[in-house]
């Protein structure tokens, strides 16, 4: 199999960058990242959504807007047909049912947490991130700097998902605004 | 700032909204003469109060929404899926969690 280079090679060095003191926000890159889409229709979504919660040893599909996930994978509702599968390859799925399709190499994952990360992504999103609106699990799509991105609250930290065209253009993004908080780039 | 409550995503902010026209028109058949396409396309009431309007959430889940909304003081009073297999999915994914 090939060699999988990060769309960020080359313009991402670990470091201490910004403000003195506690650094704010962390950010790093997810390495090899493995992401199928996989979209239903109206009348299959509730058993493609059941095959799927399954494929991760989990008895029910994420509702709008959540995710659910495992040691084995993850699944995140991304669009009211439309599922994202993590860490696994999807199930046979018929073509009457739904389809899958492999977006591994479309999207880049930028994992951002630390103590002001919640605060960080509120200058960058249009997004209500206060824990009682977007707790644990929760997932939404929208843009920054017009841009298509997805976030998904993962383990008190979130993935940041950017189309791999766009991936430098936000990584800069990112970096100038993170500099204010204080950033650790691992 | 307009601000809508998709039925998806929830309440989001106008600037992850593309605005997709009015909603009340009847579209005639593609085979209808050019005078009914002509006023189809480019004829317009200029409401100025409610209006049907379509909208989609193209920064969003990319679904494209009927709006009921107030041309004046923006209040939206409306907000449905424009495609009814959606409609029937959120609908009974709200039944079952309620
Ligand atoms: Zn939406």
């Amino acid at each position: 199999m090939a060699n999988r280079l990060s769309a960020l090679a080359g313009h991402y060095s670990p470091g201490r960058f910004g403000a003195e003191g506690q650094a704010g926000v962390h950010l790093s890159v997810v390495a090899d990242l493995r992401l199928h889409q996989v979209a239903a229709w109206p009348d299959s979504l509730p058993a493609v959504g059941q095959l799927l919660a399954n494929s991760i040893g989990q008895a029910a599909k994420p509702g709008p807007g959540c995710a659910i996930s495992s040691e084995q994978g993850a699944v995140l509702r991304i669009e009211p047909l439309k599922f994202w599968l993590l860490n696994l390859d999807p199930p046979t799925i018929e073509a009457e049912q739904g389809c899958s399709l492999d977006l591994s190499h479309s999207r880049t994952c930028v994992h951002i947490d630390g103590p002001q990360a919640q605060e960080f992504l509120g200058r960058l999103l249009p997004l209500d991130l206060r824990a009682a609106a977007f707790p644990d699990n929760r997932v939404a799509s929208s843009a920054l700097h017009h841009v298509g991105v997805t976030l998904w609250h993962r383990g008190g930290g979130y993935d940041l998902f950017i189309p791999r065209g766009f991936a430098v253009s936000i990584w800069e993004v990112l970096h100038a605004t993170a500099l204010q908080f204080g950033l650790e780039i691992s | 700032m307009i601000r809508i409550d998709c039925p998806f995503c929830g309440l989001r902010d106008h600037s992850e909204f593309s605005y997709g026209g009015d909603a009340s028109i009847n579209y005639p058949p593609l085979d209808a003469p050019a005078e009914q396409w002509h006023d189809a396309v480019f004829l317009r009431e200029n409401i100025r109060g409610r209006q049907l309007e379509t909208w989609q959430h193209t920064s969003g889940c990319r679904m494209w929404l009927n709006v009921e909304r107030d041309t004046v003081s923006h209040e939206i009073f409306a907000v449905w899926p424009a495609h009814r297999g959606y409609g029937r999915v959120l609908h009974a994914e709200k039944e079952n969690t309620e």
